[in-house]
């Protein structure tokens, strides 16, 4: 147990930030290489004004076109979204760990709050999984990698609710928990998950587009 | 219900004394009033058997002294509150109680490589 | 569901695809993809987390309730999906429909981007794949027939040279009965309004430009219309993927200007 603890929150903790860290920076530099170079008309458009126009007005609920025609999904999407990073950043034992580990401390969220803050992501993967299963419209269009990205945000999801409260075997289930969140990002550069990455820019070049050619609004 | 509770009072009281009695602070909750109210269950420590098992005989090597975040093993301190010195939100260099808990016992045990290191290992519910 | 339940004959489609063999595809789609295709497609392609959310945005998903192939994510999925996973070795069949698909069940309106959280340009996607449908001779004939009008006159209707100034001294002659001192003026330098039509107005519906001198007359503007080829503002090469003629109009009708 304790190599095994130590092996994981050690050298693959390491190697996992490692490769979400490099490797997002090297995915950004690269696909702003093949921008400049075959995508050098989308790039003269883009605008700051307008990039944070659009990204602005899409991450307030309920305002964009395609939130209003989505309101269950809006709800859902933005509940998940802001549990999946708030929680796991100000939990209070994670932030005890950079304590420990760099002396890095900072505010942390109570324990009941992030205890319903994983139940809520949880529930919002569970409402994922449904859409895809239930409406036509959305399991026309899933593949196994919509299924992958989604398990792979779940697990330590779940392990994490299941150590915290001890529950089955915590000994196993806390390796489970350190094991899944650093395979959750180390697939953020190179899986679905990469619209981390990405989405901020793709929306401010859609943003740029409908301001400064069409000028229109994108949300 | 209402008269038996006064005497399950008294026997709690006289079993903890005779279990005071018999080994010195045998089982231990690492929970120091300093804290407040607590976060997590405290971590149970049994102080003698730990030892037994560990193969610690000297104090020193636990109730250390020290100034400025460096450790002093040349005085033992036993008998001080870790909470003496270490205090709940720390002043310049001096290590704060929550990581001298945490240091001291997750340290050792990583270089032992026996012991608990994960949280829910010793904050059992 | 899907395309190829929907197929439906067209001459120019059918032709094209008769010509075509599984590696003329491949070598196609991969030269589009080694040179045009850039940051955009490859960060739309991967990141598209197939919400569905598009779905309420596309009037062809809307008009097609119980059909789900008719979603753009799902569109995308049939067209550049299938070249991009299968690097372009497909059937000629299969190519078929997703031209038919590329040029038919989207008309590049955008109004998904709306939708779409992240901002997915499916319009964007399928002027590529029309590219590639262009640069293997696979596209309808109708709208082909107006291309071939563009790289001729310039203009989509096949209206001629001579007719065009024909046009608008017929239609001035005809206005000047109804308001006296109206002109059309004639590539005027230095004229505040440059006005040009899309070549159906002088085909089709030549009164529409009638009406426009008529109000420019009686807003007293100075204005003026192109007498040589480059006054037709339409772009069907744009629409069929064939962007060296896209870029020979876009120059001629701004040097008119």
């Amino acid at each position: 147990m304790n190599a095994a603890y130590q092996f994981v929150t050690g050298p693959l903790a390491w190697a996992a930030w490692g490769i979400f860290l490099l490797g997002s920076a090297w995915r950004l530099v690269a696909m702003y290489r093949l921008a400049r170079k075959k995508d050098a008309s989308a790039i003269a458009y883009m605008s700051w004004g307008y990039s944070l126009r659009s990204i602005v007005n899409w991450l307030i609920p309920f305002n964009a076109l395609g939130w209003r025609k989505n309101p269950a999904m809006t709800i859902a999407t933005f509940a998940f979204h802001v549990c999946l990073i708030a929680t796991p950043v100000f939990l209070v034992a994670h932030v005890m760990l950079w304590d420990q580990a760099f002396g890095v401390r900072y505010a942390t969220i109570p324990d009941a709050a992030a205890d319903g803050m994983t139940m809520l992501v949880i529930a919002a993967c569970l409402f994922f999984a449904g859409r895809r299963l239930a409406m036509p419209d959305v399991r026309a269009i899933t593949t196994p990698k919509d299924w992958f990205a989604l398990a792979i945000v779940l697990a330590p999801f779940l392990t994490g609710f299941l150590a915290y409260h001890q529950a089955i075997d915590y000994d196993t289930m806390i390796v489970l928990h350190v094991v899944t969140g650093e395979i959750m990002l180390a697939a953020i550069p190179f899986t679905r998950l990469s619209h981390m990455v990405f989405a901020v820019f793709t929306r401010a070049y859609m943003g740029s587009e409908f301001g400064g050619v069409r000028h229109a609004r994108d949300w | 219900m209402k008269r038996s509770l006064p005497i399950l009072l008294a026997v709690a009281l006289v079993a903890a004394l005779s279990q005071a009695a018999l080994s010195q602070e045998n089982i231990k909750s690492l929970a120091p009033e300093a804290f407040g109210k607590l976060t997590r269950p405290p971590a149970r420590f049994n102080h003698d058997q730990h030892n037994e098992k560990a193969g610690l005989t000297d104090c020193v090597v636990c109730h250390h002294g020290g100034s400025d975040g460096k450790i002093d093993r040349s005085a033992s301190t036993e008998g001080t509150p870790c909470a003496e010195c270490h205090k709940v939100k720390p002043a310049g260099r001096s290590t704060g109680l929550m990581n001298a808990y945490h240091k001291q016992c997750i340290g050792c045990h990583k270089a032992r490589g026996k012991g608990p290191l994960a949280c829910g290992q010793c904050h059992k519910r | 569901m899907g395309i190829q339940d929907r197929l439906i004959e067209d001459v120019g489609l059918r032709r094209g695809v008769s010509r075509l063999t599984p590696e003329k595809i491949e070598t196609v789609v991969r030269s589009v993809m080694a040179s045009e295709a850039g940051a955009r497609l490859k960060a739309y392609s991967e990141t598209c987390m197939r919400c569905g959310m598009c779905a309420k945005g596309c009037h062809f998903a809307l008009s097609h309730p119980d059909d789900p192939s008719y979603t753009p994510a799902a569109k995308v999925a049939q067209t550049m999906g299938v070249l991009l996973k299968t690097g372009g070795r497909v059937d000629p069949g299969t190519f078929y429909g997703i031209a038919q698909l590329a040029y038919t069940e989207c008309n590049l309106c955008k109004r998904c981007v709306h939708y779409c959280p992240i901002g997915i340009d499916t319009g964007f996607i399928m002027s590529m794949v029309r590219r590639i449908c262009h640069k293997l001779g696979v596209t309808p004939q109708y709208i082909q027939d107006t291309a071939h009008s563009h790289s001729t006159t310039f203009n989509q209707m096949w209206v001629k040279d001579d007719e065009w100034i024909d046009t608008l001294q017929w239609q001035e002659d005809e206005a000047r009965d109804e308001f006296p001192g109206l002109r059309i003026p004639l590539d005027k330098e230095g004229a505040e309004i440059y006005y040009s039509v899309i070549a159906p107005e002088p085909k089709f519906r030549t009164q529409l430009i009638y009406q426009a001198a008529a109000i420019f007359n009686a807003a007293g503007v100075d204005w003026t219309m192109p007498s040589q080829p480059g006054w037709d503002n339409s772009d069907m090469c744009m629409f069929t993927g064939d962007f060296e003629m896209m870029g020979r109009l876009k120059r001629r009708h701004f040097e008119s200007a």
